[in-house]
């Protein structure tokens, strides 16, 4: 076995230099988890390590300043430098070795900028890129993407964070190994969107968000698309999905009230999560897809203004419901035994029916008030159950109402109130001295309580607890912890 | 572990293989864990096509570069792996089998020395074995991270074999990679 070497610097090390005949790929992987500064020093370890630098696969440059180190201009120049330097040699390489993943994070001062980037990403093209990442979320202008990436038939995944897509005289994009397209805050148009559905064959992810100019999208055709993501798109007009026999398995739309919406899901028949924003959802909208889609899984339902009756039964296959802020809701009966997460931010002064619910967390925010309390009473059968609470005083219900109605949840065993910077989220139910069941100070077993930020008064709260509780065994109070 | 037993008996449960080390030592493993090495996997559908009759059982199949005890360690964290064939737990018992192997994988790596982390990487990438390396190049990395080049080379008893103007250059050169890193 190897001989140990004691040195006072390093500790105790290795005596004979094994690591550098590792095979290149193993150096490799072992450097992909470090930063890309050291994977270049690594250079400097000893000459037969050159080549593991300048074959290395995966290229990440990141000139933003997180330490804000004082001498930024020179910090740049040296920036630009080193990136200059690293692909020039690639570029030169008599064996040119494949970068396969690019990302470049740059903040573009001014248009004369560009030039350098583009030759760049045409040195990058070159050498086979297949993960391009570009990100100038900090540039001062709008960086206009070279042509040539649409067409790069060795790219099988493109992110881009603001930037523009001008569309080409000679017309089509050509993508077709392109498996992931994520595009955010992009310029683009109603052209360059159906050149790209119908420019890459293999797609399988594509997101589109807060990306301006586009007024229509259609996605058709698209046979191996399994997800997609359409988010907060400025000035989007007209959203079409019309997929045949699709391996579509995730959908999400988060766009606000458009003027033509056209979703026809029932063709998707693998529709495992839908995300969705719209008053066309409806009582009928909602049966018929929930029996149409018998694989969806899990449904987000925000803002769904249409919706004001919700009924799920035992033929429907539910495994997580979250309904946010649908103010016309009035009712909601469950009764579905695969349901075990269910979601609810909004007005409590709804008639909600629950069965057998596995994990519930409710949001219901509002004044106490003989409706609330029913609410929360439905919710007793879950096995663990989260309150969210905005208004500070809305932890103590109202003294009237403690004396004139049951306690919601008398047999809570485990309390945790998470107390977060303004919203104190907790739970407390009423006593219970003139009703048949006992209530929480009896049966309270734990209390832990996560404090983020803010105020929390430890001994005051303590002192509450213990004596109220008079089953209590455990108290934890822990700061700067998240629930 | 090792079992020096020349002809195992076949399990009536799970399948064995046994896996014979560099030091001539024998180890009986589980065909479940065994199939994670790639290099064994691959050497057994090899043996299954070519000759019916010693399948499984009687087969030994050697591993001329890995060292008993290197080995003992790889088959150790093999078996903590989740197990592909294995009835999916409900969420509960997935969190405890998590939990304690984070546990593991700490001890482990608490008293390994740098000699014996290059055999395991050097046995993992041989066995191709690829949790395995995942997990061991990470610590290795881990060790490294923030690490000046002076230390690498110390504690890897690498010979810096650069003239100094030579390694000068490169750090003027290419000085965006050599600022704002800690020197430790």
């Amino acid at each position: 076995m190897e001989q140990a070497v004691v040195d006072n610097d390093v500790g105790v090390g290795v005596e004979t230099d094994r690591l550098s005949e590792l095979q290149i790929e193993v150096l490799q992987h072992i450097l992909s988890f470090l930063p890309t500064k050291q994977v270049f020093q690594s250079t400097l370890l000893s000459t037969t390590w050159r080549h593991v630098w300048t074959t290395f696969p995966t290229l990440k440059f990141d000139s933003t300043n997180k330490r804000n180190l004082e001498d930024v201009k020179r910090i740049k120049a040296n920036f630009y430098k080193f990136v200059e330097k690293t692909l020039r040699i690639r570029h030169h390489q008599s064996e040119r070795s494949q970068i396969k993943n690019f990302e470049l994070m740059d903040g573009l001062p001014h248009s004369k900028s560009m030039s350098r980037v583009d030759r760049w990403i045409s040195f990058v093209l070159e050498s086979d890129v297949e993960e391009l990442n570009l990100d100038f979320r900090y540039s001062q202008i709008d960086y206009i993407l070279p042509h040539a990436v649409l067409f790069a038939k060795s790219l099988t995944a493109l992110t881009l964070y603001s930037c523009k897509l001008e569309s080409t005289c000679c017309g089509d994009i050509n993508l077709p190994s392109l498996k992931k397209l994520s595009l955010s805050f992009v310029y683009a148009d109603d052209q360059i969107f159906r050149n790209l559905v119908s420019g890459c064959p293999v797609i399988e992810d594509m997101k589109f968000g807060n990306c301006r100019g586009i007024k229509s999208m259609k996605f058709f055709g698209l046979p191996k698309v399994m997800a997609i993501t359409v988010t907060k798109n400025d000035g989007l007009e007209r959203l079409e999905l019309a997929l045949e026999a699709s391996n579509l398995y995730y959908l999400c739309i988060d766009q606000g009230s458009i003027p033509e919406l056209n979703l026809h899901l029932l063709p998707c028949k693998n529709l495992k999560e839908l995300i969705i924003d719209t008053p066309n959802v409806t009582e009928k909208w909602l049966d018929e897809h929930l029996s149409g889609l018998p694989l969806l899984e899990n449904l987000r339902l925000r803002v769904c203004s249409g919706l004001e009756r919700i009924k799920l039964s035992s033929r429907h296959h539910l495994k997580s419901l979250e309904l946010w802020l649908c103010k016309n809701l009035v009712e909601v009966m469950i009764d579905t035994p695969k349901l075990c997460r269910l979601l609810y931010f909004g007005e409590t002064a709804i008639s909600f029916s629950l069965n057998a619910l596995g994990l519930l967390k409710a949001e219901p925010y509002g004044t106490w008030d003989a409706k609330k309390i029913e609410f929360l009473s439905k919710m007793r059968n879950s096995k663990v159950f989260k309150l969210n609470i905005i208004d500070f005083k809305d932890v103590i219900i109202p003294k009237e109402l403690r004396e004139t109605l049951p306690s919601p949840l008398y047999n809570v065993k485990h309390l945790k109130l998470s107390y977060e910077k303004p919203i104190y989220k907790g739970e407390n139910p009423s006593c219970c001295k003139f009703l048949p069941f006992p209530c929480w100070r009896h049966c309270l077993k734990t209390v832990k309580i996560d404090s983020l930020k803010g105020y929390t008064d430890e001994e005051l709260l303590y002192k509450y607890f213990s004596e109220n509780a008079k089953t209590l065994e455990d108290f934890q109070f822990h700061v700067g912890g998240i629930a | 572990m090792s079992n020096t037993s020349e002809n195992p008996k076949p399990s009536s449960s799970s399948a064995k293989m046994t896996l014979k080390t560099s030091d001539n030592e024998l180890f009986e493993v589980e065909e479940a864990v065994a199939m994670k090495f790639c290099t064994v996997k691959q050497y057994f559908e090899d043996e299954k096509d070519s000759d019916v009759a010693a399948r499984g059982s009687t087969t030994v199949i050697p591993l001329p570069n890995v060292h008993s005890a290197v080995l003992a360690t790889l088959i150790s964290y093999g078996k903590k792996l989740p197990q592909s064939n294995a009835v999916a737990d409900n969420h509960e018992e997935e969190e405890t089998k998590k939990k304690e192997r984070k546990k593991y994988e700490q001890g482990l790596l608490k008293n390994l020395m740098p000699g014996e982390l290059l055999d395991l990487i050097s046995a993992a990438n041989y066995l191709d074995f690829k949790e395995g390396l995942e997990f061991f190049n990470q610590a290795l990395a881990d060790h490294i991270q923030n690490k000046s080049v002076e230390y690498v080379r110390k504690f890897f008893g690498i010979k810096n074999d650069y003239e100094p103007h030579e390694e000068e250059k490169y750090r003027e050169e290419y000085a965006w990679a050599f600022e704002g890193v800690d020197e430790d």
